[in-house]
């Protein structure tokens, strides 16, 4: 089972949870499987995030981004967490920022060496 | 002798009360019979504040469709307590000047400030919190603190940037060992000194440890975690050299999902770089 955000989420992925407004109400079954439609009516929902299988056959979860030098990514990843070195590192919160710091850093370096 | 966060405030003339023109406000805001060109006149006494105002009230965070050209306009489309707030935040910038410059680089405090300032009033609207210009305001003043420690206890404070940086713990730990109480005490202690809501008191007292906020631990929380994203994103510093650790039992107060943050983080960007270019311009 795989958490993705909204933008994540492609036709033919299956859910692996039911999808829900905020007040509850079914928007779609776990064990649909995603079309265009139901998307666009997540996003209008408001919905952040759902549940889909993992490694249904041919379609990749893996997000399409270029492919970052090694080494500047393990010099993001130092610098982030020298800086994150208080913080609850298992939160989901604090992942999540931690993330979002390094690739702040990681595109810096990139455009500082463009 | 043992200094209190108090004594710090009452001893320089300069903190122990608010800038005169906000005595007036503030009375006038609790005067059912005084109407918004009162209140507007008595702005516009200081035209340096009354021109921050319009410059901040017309950028595109507001998005009116017409240019506000009066600060009666002003008043009548964000209400009397936001423009107080607002009023307040922008000349708390030219308050606290003097700091010595070998503790403190202003430009970059300021900084930090207004991320966490920006921060927490975007993070009050998805929580649907009222007026979240108090938001703003509260990430204002919520390291002042040090400014008023650096000013009145230069030597302490040299002594707990240079501890900091060699020990390499949290700052406000450090504060806590030199000092014997922190910046948060201290900031909470100023707002108490100018008589603003009991709210921005408790808010700046627990900005580090929201879940010891018995009122308003929500609005704790969301300055406790505006001051992380700030630092997290390096948006100037307040010379703590790491991201403040965030208070996980309050957390759920908040109740944001991490798959939020990113589209968050992007918003704050934008009106962080708009916002520093009206507030901080020219300084």
């Amino acid at each position: 089972m795989l958490s993705l955000k909204l933008n994540q989420l492609k036709p033919g992925m299956v859910l692996s949870r039911d999808v829900t407004n905020f007040s509850g109400v079914l928007l779609l079954k776990s064990g649909k499987s995603l079309k265009d439609k139901e998307i666009k009516n997540f996003k209008a929902w408001g919905i952040t995030e759902t549940f889909v299988q993992e490694h249904k056959e041919g379609v990749s979860c893996q997000e399409e981004e270029p492919p970052i030098d090694p080494q500047l990514l393990q010099e993001a990843e130092a610098a982030s967490a020298a800086l994150f070195r208080h913080s609850n590192a298992s939160h989901p919160i604090v992942m999540e920022l931690k993330r979002l710091c390094t690739m702040k850093k990681v595109k810096q370096k990139t455009s500082s060496i463009e | 002798m043992a200094i209190s966060p108090k004594d710090l405030i009452t001893g320089s003339t300069k903190t122990s009360s608010l800038p005169e023109i906000f005595i007036m406000l503030s009375e006038m805001l609790n005067d059912p019979t005084s109407s918004f060109s009162d209140i507007a006149k008595v702005i516009g006494m200081d035209t340096a504040l009354a021109a921050r105002i319009l410059r901040v009230v017309n950028s595109s965070f507001y998005s009116f469709p017409s240019n506000v050209e009066t600060v009666t306009h002003a008043i009548s489309i964000i209400g009397t307590q936001q423009l107080h707030d607002l009023a307040l935040a922008t000349t708390i910038l030219t308050t606290f000047q003097g700091v010595p410059e070998d503790l403190v680089n202003m430009n970059m405090f300021w900084r930090h400030s207004l991320g966490c300032a920006v921060t927490a009033r975007i993070l009050a609207i998805h929580g649907q919190e009222t007026n979240p210009e108090r938001f703003y305001l509260c990430g204002i003043l919520h390291d002042v603190g040090r400014l008023i420690i650096m000013e009145n206890l230069p030597d302490q404070a040299r002594e707990i940037i240079d501890r900091h940086q060699e020990e390499g713990g949290l700052m406000v730990d450090m504060e806590q060992k030199v000092l014997g109480f922190n910046h948060a005490e201290v900031g909470a202690s100023l707002a108490k000194a100018w008589k603003l809501p009991l709210s921005y008191e408790e808010i700046i007292a627990c900005h580090h440890q929201p879940s010891k906020a018995r009122r308003y631990p929500v609005e704790s929380a969301i300055v406790n975690l505006a001051d992380i994203f700030s630092k997290a994103m390096e948006l100037g510093s307040s010379g703590d050299l790491f991201v403040p650790p965030l208070d996980v039992k309050s957390w759920d107060h908040v109740g944001l999902n991490s798959s939020v943050l990113e589209s968050i983080w992007n918003q704050i960007e934008t009106q962080y770089s708009e916002n520093i270019e009206i507030v901080l311009a020219g300084r």
